[in-house]
């Protein structure tokens, strides 16, 4: 099996590689795309409730990657329907020992694709300046996420071409996956979206795929960033939650006391208290401590456990705020004591 | 030659295209369908982008109906190209030839269909897009010379292909030409205002590409009202185009007529 897949991904390979005309539409389009979409609209992210500290080029790279990986399924699809106008299937079939092998090679060859064109799109991305702040892991699953969608896309085109046998599908393989990624997020994020493509953007799967997981990739998850050294401490851990989730890696103590498992257990302000944040509240930030302190930071620390359920953020980086209420070194625990 | 007599060669062979255009919906959905989807989907996701400050448009419906007048004349550029292609594959371009049919009636001829082509697509994307709720500043007036400017660049833009079919005698080949054309409406002012483009060289690039300056000419009668210097420049480099790409096809088609 693995020997019959290899070689239809081989084949797929070495036409795809060796024809100027299916390599640079594949390259060229996705890189134009991200050219026109990247630089073209740019201003797009000083839209009032754009919030993308990586900037649009990331925002855009997200979308462009995912179409690409999905599109050098579908052309591999075509790839498929061109074997079987060619008569090449059918000869493929009496000599391979088992069929599901030629699909894996299929898919196999839309992966070598996928991938290709997406490290062409990264580096383009990378030199034009694009800022990338998620870690390793998220990158992983970044790029895992786009070669899942080549991969159910190199199903779906090659379904169709097997079901119809003609190049003449080919729209029935392109409509469907253009449509269902155009109808995603594409230039802004779903919360600025408005009208019937809001509604639509809502129920299109695409949208799980662009928005939550992706385009928080790039970005590290959500807005969140990990504290510096200098403000997390020797043995202090935190972990926040947002409308995405967010968390740094903790390294609870035995002596560590937990301070809050907010929401269950929050706690009202005394009279009279003052919040962090002297702006007008805006619950969209709502924060929840839910970690742990070293124990010498119970006695600094003492408006911490009372009040950090209900700290309203009005800077999008959570960073500043919990520095304000945690402090992050010996000379803000002494101030605070005075 | 009398007028008469190049009335009855142009209506003796605008007749074939016109009735080839008109008898394949495959010919007239994609190039009436697609940029209304296009437009659908650029309009509510782009919507955002009017709240940008200095943005010309309350609306970005209004602001982007311009852009389905170019995707359509890009359309009717390769439908001229393949039409003419097929032609010359076919043979019946060189049958033509020993016809005596003045070249320029020929081409004017293979041209006409293209511009009933343009004819329903301006008609269809105006009345979609006011259908819609976009605005028409420049009021009924303003329609009329929205369907001139946009005939004048689908007559340009066919040119373009039938050059490109007559050079080459190949559909292939003009199917390669889409590529191309497409890249110069991307890197225009298409989605955003030439001054709103934050990035230098797209701006730069903006600028330059005339595809801009016919794409700001219908914008400015959709969102404006009557601007004289857009519209001079709308219809200048639509002018410009439809003569270079007119010059460029009776060339290669002269060449044609004496190689065949």
């Amino acid at each position: 099996m693995i020997a019959t897949a290899r070689a239809v991904a081989w084949r797929n390979l070495h036409n795809f590689f060796s024809n100027p005309a299916l390599v640079l539409p594949a390259l060229i389009f996705p890189l134009f795309f991200f050219t026109a979409f990247a630089g073209g609209l740019s201003r797009i992210s000083n839209v009032p409730g754009f919030d993308f500290p990586p900037g649009y080029t990331a925002f855009q790279f997200v979308f462009v990657l995912c179409q690409s990986a999905a599109f050098g399924g579908i052309f591999t699809g075509f790839s498929v329907a061109r074997d079987f106008e060619s008569g090449f299937a059918r000869r493929l079939f009496l000599a391979a020992p088992r069929r599901e092998a030629i699909v894996l090679g299929y898919v196999l060859a839309a992966l070598v694709r996928a991938m290709f064109t997406i490290a062409l799109i990264t580096v383009v991305a990378l030199a034009v300046g694009m800022q990338v702040d998620g870690s390793a892991i998220d990158l992983f699953g970044l790029y895992g996420l786009a070669l899942l969608l080549n991969v159910a896309a190199i199903l779906f085109a090659g379904g169709v071409a097997m079901r119809l046998r003609t190049m003449q599908a080919g729209p029935a393989m392109q409509m469907p996956v253009f449509l269902t990624l155009f109808l995603a997020p594409v230039y802004v994020p779903l919360d600025l979206l408005s009208g019937w493509i809001k509604g639509v953007a809502s129920v299109n799967p695409a949208t799980a795929l662009l928005e939550p997981a992706a385009r928080s990739s790039p970005a590290g998850p959500s807005t969140w960033r990990w504290p510096s050294p200098s403000a997390s401490g020797s043995s202090r851990s935190l972990r926040c939650g947002r409308s995405e989730a967010c968390e740094a890696p903790s390294a609870r103590a035995p002596s560590a006391v937990a301070l809050d498992r907010a929401p269950q257990r929050t706690r009202s302000p005394p009279p009279g208290h003052r919040p962090a944040s002297t702006a007008a509240p805006a619950p969209v930030n709502q924060i929840a401590i839910m970690g742990t302190v070293d124990p010498t930071w119970r006695n600094g620390g003492d408006d911490l456990g009372l009040h950090l359920a209900d700290v309203h953020l009005e800077d999008p980086d959570l960073h500043a705020p919990l520095h304000r209420l945690v402090g992050s070194s010996p000379g803000d625990r002494a101030r605070r004591r005075q | 030659m009398t007028s008469g007599a190049a009335r009855i060669q142009v209506a003796a062979v605008a007749r074939r295209p016109i009735v080839r255009t008109m008898r394949q919906p495959a010919m007239i959905v994609p190039a009436v369908f697609f940029p209304l989807l296009l437009l659908a989907v650029n309009a509510g996701g782009l919507d955002a982008a009017t709240k940008i400050p200095g943005f010309p448009a309350g609306s970005y419906l209004s602001f982007a109906l311009a852009i389905p007048f170019m995707q359509g004349a890009l359309f009717a550029a390769m439908s001229t190209g393949t039409n003419v292609a097929n032609d010359i594959e076919t043979g019946f371009l060189s049958r033509l030839s020993l016809t005596p049919l003045r070249r320029v009636w020929l081409l004017v001829g293979q041209l006409s269909g293209v511009l009933v082509l343009g004819v329903v697509q301006a008609i269809t994307f105006l009345a979609v897009g006011l259908i819609a709720g976009a605005d028409l500043a420049a009021g009924a007036a303003g329609a009329l010379v929205i369907l001139a400017l946009s005939l004048l660049i689908t007559l340009g833009f066919g040119s373009i292909g039938a050059a490109m079919a007559l050079r080459t005698g190949s559909g292939e080949a003009v199917q390669g030409l889409f590529p191309l054309l497409f890249v110069t409406l991307f890197l225009s002012s298409m989605s955003l205002p030439r001054d709103l483009i934050e990035t230098g060289w797209f701006r730069a690039i903006a600028t330059w590409n005339p595809v801009s300056y016919l794409l700001e000419g219908v914008r400015s009668l959709l969102i404006e009202g009557w601007d004289v210097h857009a519209l001079l420049a709308g219809f200048g480099c639509a002018a410009a185009i439809a003569a270079l790409a007119l010059a460029a096809a009776a060339s290669a088609l002269r060449t044609r007529m004496a190689r065949t």
